[in-house]
């Protein structure tokens, strides 16, 4: 333990905090204390071991190890315009922050969404009107339950501050696109993204995580999320950074009463990838979908864990998670359906399936269900294992070669979940991503098999 | 319960002895505490040679460095375990060891008797060879030599270390190591007897074991050690049930099951545990934690674990399947009962190592009162595990709610050949059941019972027909209470 402090001292310690130098809002004594008690938080539990639970499947050694530097202060990075590769969604307003640092001269305007939206970015909210932070900030992301919230919010500088006022609905989607970049030493940023939609009010809302190639960088994002009765949101991540990038990053969403949450995390890049969310459905009706594909190879990590937490009664909660892994990747799914005693008639399913193309992955994946009220109807899956050799026999004897025939085999098991996705723009953009990791791959078949 | 009186007495002894008590031999109880001196009292006591005197201590030695590594990530809730609160040594007061069923103390009979298990009737109708387990002490093994003609060695552990040396050496700890888990650790250390049973190869064991575990001694942790070996192509049925009379003080169970299995052999393992499980307070009852663990060595080779859990205020098990053998499978059916303020963590492992390895979890979790019952699981399948497959199924059933059922899987694949399936529910019984039943003239608690055994069937039908009765009963008795 002793040996894990001393690096978290020299990663994200002083010299670290130091670098970041002094951050907006620290005049205000709550946000200065949320930054103290989060910084402190990760110096003295340091990083998360395996024997931490909730970390089982997820070693953060590699992280660990690099001397990150804060992202926004390297001065030998330059990002002018998008790079490509960068998701598209049509008809979206974008918003464009480069490791971290909202960079209006890449994004869209945003002056004249209409009456009741208000998007600014973080740092000039920390600055001028820090209180208008309260409702939100914390309120759903408590350093203390989570080392991801912890990181961030010992740094938080950078980001937007979403709102919606009451039966306001926002046509145009969000696209919030975060590009990491190191120069000549690794970076580290710590966007917070922060949403709250009054009553009836609804939006959607698309977060895509990429980077440039180069020395690696860790990205650190949270998502804190409240939905007040009625409200709706489709909330879409896609992580797909560089290949040698850290992402470790979080949703946390408030859902009250009769609102709807909708969402769907696809992790396709990165060395190592950690989305956690969490979804607290804390009023009568309330519900959510939690849905999410993930494709990997070579040697990547990819982990999703998840915690649904039905607190109110008539509650419903859906989930299903695809993986598809080569390489010598490794897949990690945590789920978690809690169900607390007042939340009667709760409606709570998740189903994780993973595939595995070839010898090399490992799938780790727990499922939980915690339930302390009876009238409930509660239920999940979860399967690993290869292509059904039938299939792949019913194309070959239909003429399809076995290379197109597992390809089609890996669409029509993702599919099924992306067909799902609400918003049509984010569903084409993520079935072309989809495609194209599969074009990229050579999914011959298992050796020995 | 004259027996128990007699054991009160000798507490009391005990715990105005002060001194020298660590050479009297001829002392039946330990007094309380743990101490390299307790280990060797036990070892004395039981006439052991040197080399289990040194495996103990190496257990103990290595316990104490373990200090702050008791388990707690199970979802149980207790007050900390004072080890030194307790007796590690109780023997009922006996003379020479009884050699037939006539010679057993008539007192300890009687006790039997009322707990309804009388041995002489399953002697002679129902064919099962029992060793009975009172206190740590075997006091009376019937059918032995029958079993013996045959080859198949059923007697204490204690006897068989010091007969069978050369096979306990051989596998005692092979598959369950002392430096296992905390509690199986302590258990090394400390155990006092247990069933030790050999089966040669080829054989079919013509009549299922039998041991039965008593827990009557007021304040004595019990410490059983089984070791089972299936030599190539044989079979057995253990049958281990469990009943112990009401306490008022928590008592402390860590046992350790260890079964080895070779070539095509086959074990099937039953248990049903109805210890003491505290009142409806949670006050007293049993601490279970127990380690049970059998390794499929050979090609072919079977294991079938079935266990009925309605008793101990805790219980901590996880009956593992370590399939090692091409093509060999391991089963685990369970049921788990919990009422009151019970707390039950139980579930089991399947480690798939060899080629074409088959596993299959069926788990029944029934919650009732203010208990809490979960199903905490491991499948993994090792990247040599080729075409290995399992299925597991894990249901729950909530009665009231006030209660808790928690799943918790884990699922680990690294073999793209090697297939899991899991799937788990929960419910509560429906009102049209329970108007169905109550419609044809039951009542509400024998509704429930009834629509319980329902539930529970797929694994109650596991069972040995004589256990198989016993369970359906349990299950009502259970619940009692539960509704209306």
């Amino acid at each position: 333990m002793t040996k894990l402090q001393t690096t978290t001292g020299q990663v994200f310690g002083d010299t670290y905090a130091d670098a970041v130098g002094a951050l907006p809002g620290a005049q205000e004594t709550w946000i200065n204390g949320m930054r103290k008690t989060s910084r402190a938080l990760v110096g003295a539990q340091g990083f998360p071991g395996r024997k931490v639970e909730a970390w089982k499947y997820t070693s953060l050694n590699q992280v660990e190890k690099v001397p990150f530097i804060p992202a926004a202060k390297a001065d030998d990075v330059e990002v002018s315009s998008l790079p490509l590769g960068i998701p598209v969604i049509d008809g979206a307003l974008k918003m464009v922050f480069v490791n971290g640092v909202y960079r209006g001269d890449l994004s869209d305007s945003f002056a004249d969404l209409g009456d009741g939206v208000s998007l600014k970015p973080f740092a000039d909210v920390l600055k001028s009107d820090p209180s208008a932070l309260k409702v939100v900030l914390g309120s759903s992301a408590e350093a203390c339950q989570s080392f991801t919230t912890a990181l961030n919010t010992g740094f938080m500088e950078h980001g937007v501050v979403i709102h919606l006022a009451k039966n306001v609905v926002l046509e145009r989607p969000i696209h919030l696109i975060s590009i990491g970049a190191s120069g000549a030493e690794p970076g580290a940023f710590h966007p917070r993204f922060s949403f709250s939609l009054e009553q009836s009010s609804s939006a959607t809302v698309i977060e895509s995580h990429s980077g440039l190639p180069g020395q690696a960088y860790l990205s650190n994002p949270i998502t804190e999320i409240l939905l007040r009765e009625g409200a709706a949101l489709l909330h879409y991540t896609i992580v797909g950074e560089d290949s040698d990038a850290f992402h470790l990053g979080r949703a946390s969403v408030t859902v009250d009463k009769n609102a709807k949450y909708e969402s769907f995390i696809l992790s396709l890049g990165g060395q190592l990838v950690r989305r956690e969310v969490k979804v607290s459905l804390e009023g009568l009706n309330a519900s959510a979908i939690v849905d999410g594909v993930y494709a990997l190879s070579d040697k990547q990590h990819s982990d999703i864990t998840s915690e649904i937490l039905h607190l109110a009664p008539n509650t419903t909660s859906n989930q299903v998670v695809k993986g598809v892994l080569g390489g010598e990747s490794r897949g990690v799914f945590q789920g978690r359906v809690h169900v607390a005693r007042e939340a009667q008639k709760t409606e709570g399913r998740q189903l994780h399936k993973a595939l595995l193309l070839n010898r090399g992955p490992e799938v780790d994946c727990k499922p939980e269900l915690e339930i302390y009220a009876d009238d409930v109807q509660c239920a999940h899956g979860a399967t690993t294992g290869e292509m059904d050799q039938n299939h792949i026999f019913y194309f070959l004897s239909r003429g399809i070669d076995e290379e197109t025939a597992r390809a089609l085999l890996v669409e029509g098991f993702l599919d099924e979940v992306m067909f799902n996705i609400g918003d049509e723009a984010v569903r084409e953009t993520i079935f072309g991503l989809v495609s194209n990791w599969l074009a990229r791959q050579k999914i011959a078949a298992v050796s020995g098999s | 319960m004259a027996a128990t009186q007699q054991t009160v007495d000798a507490v009391r002894e005990v715990e105005t002895y002060k001194h020298g008590w660590e050479t009297d031999i001829e002392s039946d109880m330990a007094p309380k505490g743990l101490s390299e001196d307790i280990v060797r009292f036990i070892s004395a006591k039981k006439e052991e040679p040197e080399w289990m005197l040194e495996w103990r201590l190496k257990a103990y030695r290595y316990w104490l460095t373990l200090a702050d590594q008791e388990p707690d990530w199970a979802k149980l809730n207790y007050p900390k375990i004072d080890y030194q609160d307790s007796y590690y040594y109780a023997a009922p007061k006996l003379g020479d060891g009884p050699k037939s069923l006539d010679e057993v103390d008539p007192k300890l009979r009687e006790t039997y008797d009322k707990l309804g298990i009388p041995l002489l009737e399953q002697e002679m109708l129902a064919g099962v060879a029992v060793d009975a387990v009172f206190d740590s002490v075997s006091v009376a093994t019937t059918y032995k030599k029958k079993l013996s003609e045959l080859g198949v060695i059923f007697c204490p552990m204690s006897e068989a270390i010091k007969e069978h040396p050369e096979l306990v050496q051989k596998y005692l700890g092979s598959v369950v190591p002392y430096s296992d888990n905390f509690f199986a650790t302590l258990n090394c250390a400390v155990f006092t007897d247990g069933s030790f049973v050999y089966i040669p190869k080829g054989l079919r064991c013509p009549m299922e074991l039998s041991t039965y575990f008593r827990i009557n001694e007021k304040n004595t942790g019990q410490f059983e050690r089984t070791l089972i070996i299936a030599e190539e192509g044989s079979y057995v049925s253990y049958l281990e049930g469990c009943t112990a009379p009401q306490r008022d003080e928590n008592q402390l169970h860590a046992a350790v099951v260890e079964l080895v299995i070779l070539d095509d052999a086959e074990i099937k393992y039953s248990t049903v545990q109805n210890w003491y499980p505290g009142d409806e307070d949670g006050k007293g009852g049993i601490y279970n934690f127990v380690t049970k663990r059998a390794a499929c060595r050979g090609k072919n080779s079977k294991v079938m674990w079935t266990q009925v859990e309605t008793g101990s205020a805790v219980t901590w098990k996880y009956p593992s399947c370590i399939l090692q053998g091409d093509n060999s499978s391991g089963e685990f059916y369970s049921v788990a009962i919990t009422n009151n303020r019970q707390q039950a963590d139980t579930g089991t492992k399947m480690i798939h190592l060899g080629k074409n390895t088959r596993s299959k979890i069926i788990a029944k979790g029934i919650s009732a009162g203010k208990s809490n019952s979960t199903y905490r699981g491991l499948v993994r399948m090792q990247p040599k595990a080729d075409g290995s497959r399992n299925f597991t199924q894990c249901d729950s059933l909530l009665i009231g709610d006030q209660c808790g059922a928690h799943t918790v899987p884990y699922i680990e694949s690294r073999n793209p050949t090697a297939q899991t399936e899991h799937e788990a529910t929960t419910s509560k019984i429906s009102d049209e059941q329970m108007f169905y039943c109550q419609q044809r003239g039951l009542n509400a608690e024998e509704a429930v019972s009834l629509i319980v055994n329902g539930f529970c069937k797929e694994v109650l039908q596991t069972l040995p027909m004589e256990f198989a009765v016993e369970a359906q009963k349990l299950v009502g008795i259970s619940l009692e209470g539960s509704v209306g």
